[in-house]
């Protein structure tokens, strides 16, 4: 009890008026409040690489900020697909949700919601202009077009071109993704078992063109590497460059300054993926888990979560992680794609669903590997 | 105490059927001791395992006591640990992570023999002064001599006083010396406590010198029950003359007396002999004779007067000690014979044997 | 005498009117529990049967033959069967080559200083495979591998002379991390052999090296073979350590061809559950085979019962002037399979992040992330749920593999043939299709009793572990039951003991050291296990294992080793404290005579 007071006094000396106003007032945030209150529990998933110390962190602040004190249960295991998966097939089974909000890609993001597990937030145009009036001011970002209202972003992984110094200098690098399937770079570079990535480089080649160039890589036959094996095995020198995300760059240089990992932009084009919040339709705890959909997309998570994730939130664009993304693309001159920024986009997307698309994802994973 | 009724017991192998004893009756009377006597496979263990509950019959009736334990037709089946027997393995069976003591008190404590606590003691105590280990009790069984071991397996068997005690083969696996004291102190001891008990042994010896009564066991058969006397002195089978001590073996057939012998000889590869028959032997049957070694009588000069008298060459000669061991060969038949150890005899000796006519069994054919 | 007949005459079933006998006589306990862990594999086997039937999940879909096209269409079909024969065989050959002089040496040798050689043994089983793999590549690598620069540097090579990323690689890495499998597997029968055959073979006046390879070894055939096939089964259904030395590209094979179908490719929540289902089935194909020959061997056994009797002394085979060649062994092995990991784990957590030992490296050394050691732990939960995971699935393991074994060894049941082989089942089965199964048992379980307390309970994950480790166990509960001479347990019967007193009182007891060992073992290998956790833990049920492998998943592969390096060293001091407490493991000597006789 004590500590409740605590916390509500300290939220209230944080974030002074809002605070109150919120906790007092009998708007519907108020009453989304209060009867996440009286739910009293949250069970969420949260990106691994937060960890256990992170987490901890991100779920305090969030009692904090709205003067709650219940139990959280979060899950920190990754697997987000697999989740993903999971729920798709405890929602088909009209079982009640493990979690009450969860995270991933919009991709898989869609599946759930096509499955009809996924709640969508009513009022969420109103609610996000309360609780998070930054993310408000970017909401066709925020809550993107194809999941909006259903998903809502609080980072965006930034594909980028990662390399050990010591093995290979910056201008061998190759420029583009095209450049990649030039034959000096066979046995200097991984690829990951995945497609995720390749597939978007539809968004800025031509389909068979792109095919063509994807066949030019597996052709070297590269290692197929998980990104943080690869990531390991080039510092030690074994690989000299590979494709992965921005996270492991800022997490080991955030270790260790000296780290022999430095990344560099592919000029034709830099994947990015939206990392959005759902809440689970059935969810024991529905409230709370909009509350903290929502809540995860402002500034004050973002804060948390570039302290240990080492995650940009590109919509926001303030965070210090973010910031320094953004200029190393400005100056790169290059501009960040994802599937979800438009309707155009989105449209390739969905084709790729089709069975034409299939096929063609199917032979761009052939093409990956084998070159074939 | 114990009756057996026709017991049969098979075994399932891929071969088929394999018949391990193949209806046996018997019964043990109030505080006597019987031994299954035979060789290994012959089904005395089975049965001795039957009458314990370890194994199911496949068919027949046992009683202990009065009361039934196995009933094939009624399906009345004691489980072991209710039928109140006491029994000693070949192997002792001593628990090795428990003391004498624990070993002993074991059917007290956890078994179906409870006892109040401070009974226990006193029972266990006074079962191991039974066996002479009273000393010992504290000690882990693994520790104890293989004689040590028989005697607390034999107290634990006692400890809660059976009506019956069952052995099996307990003194194998002792050495020579050993055996023979154990022999002696057990037989004292079932005396003492007048317990019924069901004895399992392929040691001809043992079953003599312990025994009220022997039952011969061969091939899931019982071939001859009777007194230690009755199955040495008078064998009804040749298998049981064979397997109880030594014995010589000659068939042939009866024929009428000859030479003023008003009785019928039989004609055998030794020659005419005479013999005491039976009124069942008619004349012209085949039969077989059967005399033991010590009754043949060796010469060393001509005795032409005598019957059963024939010569021989003594072909070998191995000298035991208490008495000489000799084989003879009087034509194509080659006897066992044994004589005084201090008689001058040599190898190659030519002799006269003579075999008394009421030493000689004559036995049907088989 | 008859007695040796009688258990080998027992040995091809009975009756059936004499099989409801021996129920209604007293082993009903027994024959409950074995049949009713069989019936859960044979479920979950089935759902994984029909799992492989369906393009989704399969209480959503039709049957299809669709995943088998896919897989047997497959182009690198043969490639990938050919591939995953020769990394089985590899595996076995390496395991082999250090397991079985190991198990004689530590087993039957006056070789000093067993105790801590076998504990060494034992705990590199909780060491990370992908460690393992990551110190290899950093010795082997073409381009980095400290032993092929030497190497290089000596011969003046222009080539390196090893490449770690091949299916040698991946055989000779799996092979040091099976080895201690095989040793424990053996370890049982090599200490149970009568020395008095061998000293037979001595007084004949054969040699030492004539009586290992004409007496030892053929008596130990069976259980080799046994050791043969359990490796051989575990090294095709690996997957860390192809994963990470060219598995998912040139150098496929059937469990990371499992990996990439379960492997949802991220952006996509389509999981390929039928595809790995065919291919779990294919790795259950050649170990269902395997398992036949197996018990063909197991048929022969008594052929080799030379196990217990009286007069049983086990005697160590004085190794003389070639006792320093065998320590030289031991220690080679342990160098290559402990200290290596070990020293790249060390060297791994005191560093901000990996690099080749250097200079420059050696400067950054700190010991941060042991400091933060109880953030990487997880907090109270983890702990507590991790506690439950481990000692629940040991104690589970334990009792279902004693009643099975109790069925397929102590009982003439016509049906302890089929136990045993179901018990076996498991093995066949990669863990992860068990944790597919189960989450799917999971979710219909939550459907149908919504009060049962499984889905997305630590129970999940310890169901998942004891099937996965019911095979493993009951092969050494089979093998110590085995060893009791059935009058130890007549005796008590007789005593007027009722079947489950005589189990808890006397064969328990018995077989004490077999069961500490089986439950230490498997307590490691729970412990350790994370694939399966991985696919089962909700937000509750957080367990150790999957808080590390989140570490090394993000690239934190520092704090990942430091958490390793603290993990081993308490399971090493809690293994010695086991020792202690239960007469020394490791020491032939604690082997009870299990014959009654002196």
């Amino acid at each position: 009890m004590k500590a409740k007071i605590l916390a509500v006094l300290f939220a209230v000396a944080a974030f002074g008026n809002t605070a109150v106003a919120l906790a007092q007032g009998d708007g519907p945030l108020a009453r989304l409040i209060e009867a996440a209150r009286r739910e009293d529990q949250l069970d969420l998933t949260i990106t691994s690489s937060q960890g256990e110390k992170g987490g901890k962190e991100l779920t305090d602040a969030f009692k904090k900020r709205f003067g709650l004190n219940f139990t959280v249960n979060a899950d920190l295991s990754g697997q987000e697909s697999q989740k993903f998966n999971q729920a798709v097939a405890e929602t088909k089974s009209g079982i009640p949700p493990t979690f009450d909000v969860m995270q991933g890609e919009p991709p898989v993001v869609l599946d759930l919601i096509q499955a009809g597990g996924i709640e969508r937030i009513e009022n969420w145009e109103a609610l996000l202009q309360t609780v998070s009036p930054e993310a408000y001011k970017v909401k066709e970002k925020a809550s993107p077009v194809g999941v909006a209202g259903y998903g809502f972003v609080w980072a965006n992984r930034v594909t980028v071109l990662m390399y050990n110094p010591k093995a290979i200098p910056q201008q061998e690098l190759p420029k583009t993704w095209k450049d990649l399937g030039n034959p000096k770079y066979r046995g200097a570079f991984t690829i990951p078992p995945w497609t995720t990535i390749t597939l978007m480089g539809l968004l800025n080649y031509d389909k068979d063109e792109w095919l063509e160039v994807v066949r030019s890589w597996g052709k070297l036959k590269p290692q197929v590497l998980h990104y943080a094996a690869a990531v390991e095995r080039m510092m030690i020198g074994d690989l000299k460059f590979l494709e992965t995300n921005t996270h492991y760059y800022f997490n080991h240089k955030a270790k260790d300054p000296s780290a022999p990992i430095e990344m560099s932009f592919f000029s034709d084009f830099t994947p990015t993926r939206e990392v959005a919040y759902v809440v689970r339709k059935g969810a024991k705890h529905p409230n709370a888990a909009k509350l903290f959909a929502l809540w995860a997309t402002t500034e004050e998570a973002n804060r948390i979560f570039e302290k240990y994730s080492v995650i940009e939130n590109l919509s926001l664009g303030t965070g210090p992680v973010t910031r320094k993304t953004l200029e190393k693309l400005r100056q790169a001159n290059v501009k960040p794609v994802s599937w979800f920024d438009n309707q155009q986009s989105l449209e390739k997307f969905l084709w790729l669903g089709t069975e034409e698309g299939r096929k063609y994802s199917q032979a761009i994973a052939r093409a990956q590997r084998e070159g074939k | 105490m114990l009756r057996v009724k026709n017991l049969r017991k098979s075994y399932f192998m891929s071969e088929g059927a394999v018949p391990a004893v193949q209806g046996i009756s018997f019964d043990i009377d109030e505080g006597v001791f019987l031994t299954l006597l035979g060789p290994s496979g012959c089904g005395k263990t089975t049965t001795l395992r039957c009458v314990a509950g370890l194994e199911t019959p496949d068919s027949g009736e046992i009683y202990i006591g009065n009361e039934p334990v196995f009933l094939d037709g009624k399906g009345i089946l004691v489980p072991p640990f209710r039928r109140g027997v006491g029994m000693v393995f070949q192997s002792y069976a001593i628990w090795p992570h428990m003391t004498v003591f624990e070993n002993v008190a074991f059917p007290l404590v956890h078994g179906g023999f409870k006892a109040p606590k401070a009974q226990v003691k006193e029972r266990v105590r006074k079962a191991l002064e039974l066996v002479g280990l009273a000393a010992q009790e504290n000690r882990p069984a693994p520790f104890l001599s293989g004689g040590q071991q028989q005697r607390v397996s034999l107290a634990r068997a006692l400890v809660y006083e059976p009506k019956l005690l069952l052995l099996d083969e307990p003194l194998s696996n002792l050495d020579a010396k050993l055996r023979e004291e154990m022999r002696l102190e057990l037989r004292e001891l079932v005396k003492r406590l007048k317990i019924s008990t069901l004895y399992v042994t392929h040691d001809q010896e043992e079953a003599l010198v312990l025994s009220d009564q022997i039952a011969v066991m061969s091939e899931g058969h019982i071939l001859q029950k009777g007194s230690p006397r009755e199955i040495y002195l008078d064998p009804r089978h040749p298998f049981v003359a064979n397997f109880v001590g030594n014995a010589n073996f000659i068939e042939g057939f009866v024929e009428p007396g000859k030479n003023g012998h008003p009785d019928f000889v039989v004609g055998t590869a030794l020659g005419q002999m005479s013999c005491r028959l039976s009124s069942e032997i008619a004349k012209g049957e085949r039969v077989s004779l059967v005399f033991r070694p010590e009754d043949v009588v060796i010469h060393t000069t001509a005795q032409s007067s005598r019957v059963n008298t024939f010569p021989g060459i003594i072909e070998r000669l191995i000298f035991l000690g208490n008495r000489i061991y000799c084989e003879i060969r009087s034509g194509a038949f080659l006897l066992h014979g044994e004589t005084n150890a201090r008689t001058e005899i040599q190898q190659g000796a030519n002799v006269f044997v003579e075999i008394p006519a009421d030493y000689v069994r004559v036995l049907r054919a088989q | 005498m008859e007695k040796v007949a009688d258990v080998s005459l027992s040995s091809s079933g009975v009756q059936a009117a004499k099989s409801l006998r021996e129920i209604i006589s007293g082993n009903s306990i027994a024959v409950f529990f074995a049949w009713a862990a069989c019936a859960v594999i044979l479920l979950l086997t089935t759902l994984i049967l029909w799992m492989s039937f369906s393009r989704g999940l399969p209480f959503e879909s039709g049957f299809s033959p669709d995943n088998y096209a896919e897989v047997f269409g497959s182009e690198h079909f043969w490639t990938v069967v050919l591939n995953t024969v020769g990394v089985g065989l590899g595996t076995v050959a390496i395991s082999i080559f250090f397991g079985v002089p190991l198990a004689w040496l530590l087993n039957r040798t006056d070789i000093p200083m067993r105790s801590l050689f076998i504990t060494m043994l034992a705990v590199t089983v909780i060491m990370p495979g992908l460690v393992k793999a990551m110190g290899w590549i950093m010795l082997l690598s073409p381009q980095v591998g400290l032993l092929n620069r030497l190497v290089m540097g000596i011969f003046r090579l222009r080539e390196a002379p090893f490449d770690i990323n091949s299916l040698w690689g991946i055989s000779f890495i799996q092979g040091l991390m099976l080895t201690p499998s095989m040793f424990f597997l053996i370890s049982g029968p090599m200490r149970s052999l009568d020395s008095a055959l061998e000293e037979a073979a001595e007084v004949v006046g054969a040699n030492r090296l004539k009586i290992i390879v004409w007496i030892t070894s053929p008596m130990l055939w069976p259980a080799i073979l046994g050791g043969i096939i359990y490796i051989f089964m575990t090294a095709i259904a690996m997957f860390e350590v192809a994963g990470l030395l060219g598995g998912l590209s040139e150098n496929r094979i059937l469990a990371t061809e499992i990996f990439l179908a379960v492997q949802p490719f991220e952006g996509s929540s389509e999981i390929k559950y039928g595809v790995a289902g065919v291919y779990g089935l294919l790795i259950m194909a050649p170990s269902l085979f395997a398992l036949f020959f197996y018990f063909q061997s197991l048929k022969q056994a008594h052929r080799y019962a030379v196990i217990t009797g009286k007069g049983y002394k086990p005697k160590d085979f004085p190794l003389g002037s070639l006792r320093y060649p065998a320590i030289l062994f031991v220690l080679f092995y342990l160098a290559l399979a402990v200290f290596l990991p070990f020293a790249v784990l060390l060297w791994a957590s005191l560093l901000p992040s990996l690099r080749m030992p250097s200079v420059e490296a050696l400067s950054l050394v700190s010991f941060k992330w042991y400091s933060e050691i109880h953030y990487l732990l997880g907090g109270f939960d983890v702990m507590r749920n991790t506690l439950l995971l481990v000692v629940g699935s040991s104690a589970l393991v334990l009792f279902f593999s004693f009643m099975i074994s109790w069925v397929v060894v102590r009982t003439k049941l016509r049906t302890r043939r089929l136990v045993d082989t179901i018990s076996m089942l498991p093995h066949a089965i990669p863990g992860i299709g068990f944790a597919f199964a189960l989450l799917i048992a999971g979710i219909m379980t939550a459907k149908w009793f919504p009060w049962v307390p499984f889905y997305n309970t630590v129970w999940i994950i310890i169901a998942g572990n004891v099937l996965n480790r019911l095979s493993y166990a009951t092969r050494i509960t089979n093998a110590a039951l085995i060893q009791v001479q059935q009058e130890l347990e007549d005796a008590a019967l007789i005593c007027g003991a009722r079947k489950w007193v005589s189990m808890l009182r006397v064969m328990m007891p018995l077989i004490r050291p077999s069961l500490v060992f089986a439950g230490l073992w498997t307590a490691l290998l729970v412990f350790r296990e994370v694939s399966m956790a991985l696919l089962l833990i909700g937000p509750k049920n957080k367990v150790l294992a999957t808080q590390l492998w989140i570490l090394w998943r993000q690239g934190d592969l520092s704090q990942a080793s430091a958490l390793s390096i603290v993990l081993i060293l308490i399971t090493g001091l809690l293994i010695l404290v086991v020792q202690r407490a239960t007469g020394k493991i490791g020491e032939p000597r604690s082997l009870p005579q299990l014959g009654g006789g002196g």
